[in-house]
């Protein structure tokens, strides 16, 4: 077994985003956990996320990420590429954006770098269908 | 677990719930610490079933959170004597707000199983002071603000930062994607939940258990200057959103309570009551995300699968007279009643805003008043509903009592983490 949580969030620092692919069936986990949620496969590889996926709806937190984020965030709730259902920070949003996204749902998004505090780096969304079109927003 | 019966069938004999409300000051539970309130709770039950603890086998305890806020660990054999169960098996489990539902499910399977005759499940939790490590439990004291939010934030997924297991934002998403695929505006969604708060506040007045709700919205509006409830539900002072579509009374009342149930093989149960009620159906599951972009909750659609075939329901809508769902938020409803298939899809705004959801309504749901009205106890919240569900069948409700009493009644609870539990109940006499 390896330290999956450290191998994952080091890796995110270093701007890579990971998931374990299942040996047996080809599924990917993300985040990372070691059992294949699939097929139950136990042995796994790392992989690189595509990072592309579509968002399908939009929540509020006016909490923010505790204990990271104090500011209010808009979360979107997407399905990866690669199959799975993931949620993060929606960049860039506001509460007022979010019922003209739902009206536009299905929206393509990728999947950034967000720096929580100086030791986690976390996953984040954007929109649009690549990262030079998002990192434009 | 798909399409199995229990090997040996399981009644319910006896449930109770102490008043909720708040051990410094209501009367009926004013000084108590944990152990009295689940000893109330038990004995209470013991006495409702006919039974008494030489003649149950184990006993288990739900409490949420219990390091943080019962300053204890391991808590089971803290409350053996207080239940008369010295030297019995005991376990002590956390699940969150659905911790009384998990433990009444593993108590279910243990009777099945031939392991136990008869198990008393209780759940307890004291949420508006705590008491001091190492000192004696009667003395309390106000919540610091560190165990406050560790109340709300340790139930989070912590290894992959997931607000969504511990906010509302996942339930603005389910209802974004409800009130798109069924084109009913969230304006019209958010009046229907301010009905249902009314409804809800109305049954829990008459719920004299609820010992903290004595008034209806609408003399508790008048107080604060509004002609109506529906102005004073909607007003951004007294009930502000606090995520996009929920808004703080849509949230679990906190209070201080304790529930039990006693739990018995069928083929024993009328040694000790002539009104059993059976466990037809179970189920329990788990998710650490409470979104999907279909509604189709997969933990949830499962669980009402499983707790259906083993209850040989086919058509809910027909055969289940009356409902629970834990309503901390009141979000979650339209989602959850769907997939039990309690009403059709798209329904439950119209039945929501038409007043149908009482126990008077076309269908029966949360009839103590529910999480926002009766009260939150947490852990023991689900075993009172179960409670309440039996109430019913006997016909001792009082002025909440359904007008035909229900045969067939479902619950479905969640709790941190997200756990979740589902039962079917059946009128056996």
């Amino acid at each position: 077994m390896e330290p999956i949580l450290k191998i994952w969030y080091d890796s995110l620092k270093e701007g890579k985003i990971l998931g374990l692919k299942c040996k047996r069936c080809g599924t990917v986990q993300f985040p990372p956990v070691p059992v294949c949620g699939e097929c139950s496969g136990m042995e796994t590889e790392w992989v690189e996320m595509s990072g592309k996926g579509t968002m399908y709806s939009v929540g509020y937190s006016p909490f923010g990420i505790p204990p990271f984020v104090d500011d209010p965030v808009v979360i979107g709730y997407a399905t990866m590429d690669e199959g799975m259902l993931f949620s993060a920070t929606l960049t860039g949003a506001k509460k007022k954006d979010m019922e003209k996204l739902m009206e536009k749902t299905p929206l393509p998004v990728t999947l950034g770098i967000q720096k929580m505090d100086e030791d986690v780096y976390f996953p984040c969304l954007k929109l649009g269908e690549n990262s030079e079109e998002s990192s434009g927003k | 677990m798909k399409g199995k019966k229990l090997a040996r069938k399981v009644s319910i004999i006896g449930a109770a719930y102490t008043p909720l409300g708040d051990v410094r000051e209501t009367p009926e539970i004013k000084d108590f610490s944990e152990r009295e309130m689940v000893a109330m709770a038990g004995i209470a039950a013991m006495k409702n079933g006919g039974i008494e603890a030489n003649d149950i086998d184990a006993f288990y305890v739900a409490c949420s959170g219990p390091n943080t806020d019962a300053k204890m660990k391991g808590g089971g054999p803290f409350f053996a004597e207080w239940l008369g169960m010295k030297y019995k098996p005991t376990m002590f489990l956390d699940a969150g707000c659905v911790g009384g539902g998990v433990a009444l499910n593993s108590a279910v399977g243990a009777v099945a199983g031939g392991m136990y005759d008869a198990v008393l499940v209780t759940g307890v939790n004291i949420n508006m002071s705590m008491p001091k490590s190492y000192y004696p439990p009667h003395i309390r004291f106000d919540y610091d603000n560190e165990t406050l939010w560790d109340n709300v934030y340790l139930g989070m997924d912590a290894a992959y930062i997931r607000p969504s297991t511990g906010g509302l934002a996942p339930y603005d998403s389910d209802l974004m994607v409800y009130s798109k695929t069924y084109g009913i505006s969230l304006e019209e969604i958010d009046e229907a939940f301010l009905q249902y708060l009314i409804d809800k506040r109305r049954e829990a007045v008459l719920n004299p258990k609820a010992a903290l709700t004595t008034e209806s919205f609408e003399e508790e509006g008048k107080r604060f200057g509004f002609d109506n409830a529906h102005d004073y539900l909607k007003s951004k002072k007294y009930n502000p959103f606090i995520s996009y579509t929920g808004r703080g009374k849509f949230m679990g009342w906190a209070m201080d309570g304790a529930a039990a149930v006693v739990v018995c093989a069928s083929d024993l149960a009328d040694k000790y009551t002539d009104k059993p009620v059976e466990v037809a159906g179970i189920s329990v599951s788990c998710s650490t995300e409470k979104d999907y972009p279909s509604l189709k909750h997969v933990e949830d659609m499962t669980m009402f699968e499983e707790a259906y075939m083993m209850a040989d329901i086919t058509d809910p809508f027909t055969q289940i007279d009356h409902m629970y769902i834990h309503d901390c938020p009141t979000l979650t409803i339209p989602i959850i009643m769907e997939q039990a298939r309690y009403v059709k899809p798209g329904t439950t705004i119209d039945y929501m805003k038409n007043g149908d959801f009482t126990f008077d309504g076309k269908r029966p749901l949360n009839t103590t008043g529910g999480r926002t009205q009766a009260g939150h106890p947490r852990s023991p919240a689900y075993l009172m509903e179960i409670s309440e569900s039996i109430e019913q069948m006997r016909g001792e409700c009082g002025p909440r009592q359904m007008p035909i009493p229900p045969k067939t009644s479902l619950l479905w609870g969640g709790g941190s983490g997200v756990s979740k539990t589902v039962t079917v109940l059946k009128k056996q006499w």
